[in-house]
């Protein structure tokens, strides 16, 4: 149930979905992992948002090339406290009503099942496929969605993946890319950010269209917005068997 | 066979337009059309035809992966950040 001091905080959104929908907000628990460029404009609107829980992993300190897209940080955060930790600190001046766990270590195969199992939603706000592989592995295995971004430059991409009915991201991406330092501005990242929080109240909410099943891309150099539908891979090592097993 | 390519996010800004049509020989493969493609677009032989990722009307395509005529083909540059 909603308080009166919570129908006045979210009065405006409400507007738009009602009463029931916010509850669904506020029971939701969110994982976040990466609270970088991408992460931080997801942690943000998530918080304002109303989210109940959410769970920030980060385990990297802010460093001076940061900031020119990782807006929850300043210049007297640099190199102190881990990211996760500095953003739950600026985030609960934003919504101290809502409860944010953090994770300063590195997630890793080790630990993923124990870190995410009790989360309805992750959200990939990482820089690296070798992570997102995992994360994905983990939701295929445990049926949680997830929502994926990557950035560069001007460009980013976006889809939801939900197990067992979508294409997951290895179907997508079979291939890592290389490391590399990237270029990057940051309002694409922002966008982006503000892009996958969306994909997150949708899916709680059941408000709107989800980008389940389908890549967006937009181009802010050109203003160019794309979406194509991608279908499962039936060979793909990761979700193919899942699929197989749904149709049983 | 006549195949369409569509370039995506900054491959398209790289080659100067957003698609394109190939001309190839009866069984080609997606390896063909994408050495094809960096050749008529030098700029993107630093990511051809090993770092793409390539769909065919919405299904993910390896390279070995015979095209057939009027096939669409949607090329994305692997992008990574966050």
């Amino acid at each position: 149930m909603l308080n009166e001091k919570e129908l006045r905080r979210y009065d405006r959104q409400i507007m738009i979905f009602g009463k029931y929908a916010q509850e669904k907000l506020k029971k939701a628990r969110v994982a976040i992992v990466g609270v970088g460029g991408l992460g931080s404009p997801i942690s943000i609107y998530l918080t304002a948002a109303g989210i109940g829980y959410l769970f920030l992993i980060d385990e990297q300190k802010p460093k001076l090339s940061n900031l020119n897209r990782q807006i929850l940080y300043g210049e007297e955060d640099l190199n102190k406290k881990a990211k996760s930790v500095s953003a739950k600190e600026k985030l609960k001046q934003l919504n101290s009503q809502i409860k944010i766990k953090t994770w300063a270590k590195r997630i890793c195969r080790e630990n993923v099942e124990d870190l995410l199992n009790d989360v309805d939603i992750v959200v990939d706000a990482l820089d690296n496929f070798e992570t997102r592989y995992l994360l994905n592995e983990f939701c295929v295995k445990g049926r949680k969605p997830l929502i994926h971004a990557a950035v560069e430059g001007f460009y980013g991409q976006i889809t939801t993946i939900v197990p067992g009915k979508t294409a997951c991201l290895r179907c997508l991406f079979p291939n890592a890319p290389k490391k590399i330092k990237f270029p990057i501005i940051g309002v694409t990242a922002g966008l982006f950010g503000i892009l996958e929080a969306n994909e997150v109240i949708k899916l709680i909410t059941g408000y709107g269209d989800s980008l389940r099943g389908k890549l967006f891309t937009y181009d802010l150099r050109q203003n160019k917005a794309e979406c194509i539908e991608i279908k499962p891979n039936p060979s793909c090592p990761v979700c193919s068997e899942s699929f197989g097993l749904r149709r049983q | 066979m006549k195949v369409k390519i569509k370039f995506f996010t900054f491959f398209g800004n790289l080659c100067g337009v957003d698609k394109t049509e190939l001309n190839l020989p009866q069984g080609a493969t997606v390896k063909e059309a994408l050495e094809k493609i960096a050749n008529d677009f030098p700029k993107l032989k630093k990511w051809l035809p090993q770092y793409v990722w390539v769909f065919i009307h919405g299904n993910y395509a390896n390279l070995r992966t015979q095209l057939k005529n009027d096939d669409e083909i949607a090329l994305f540059p692997p992008i990574a950040g966050g």
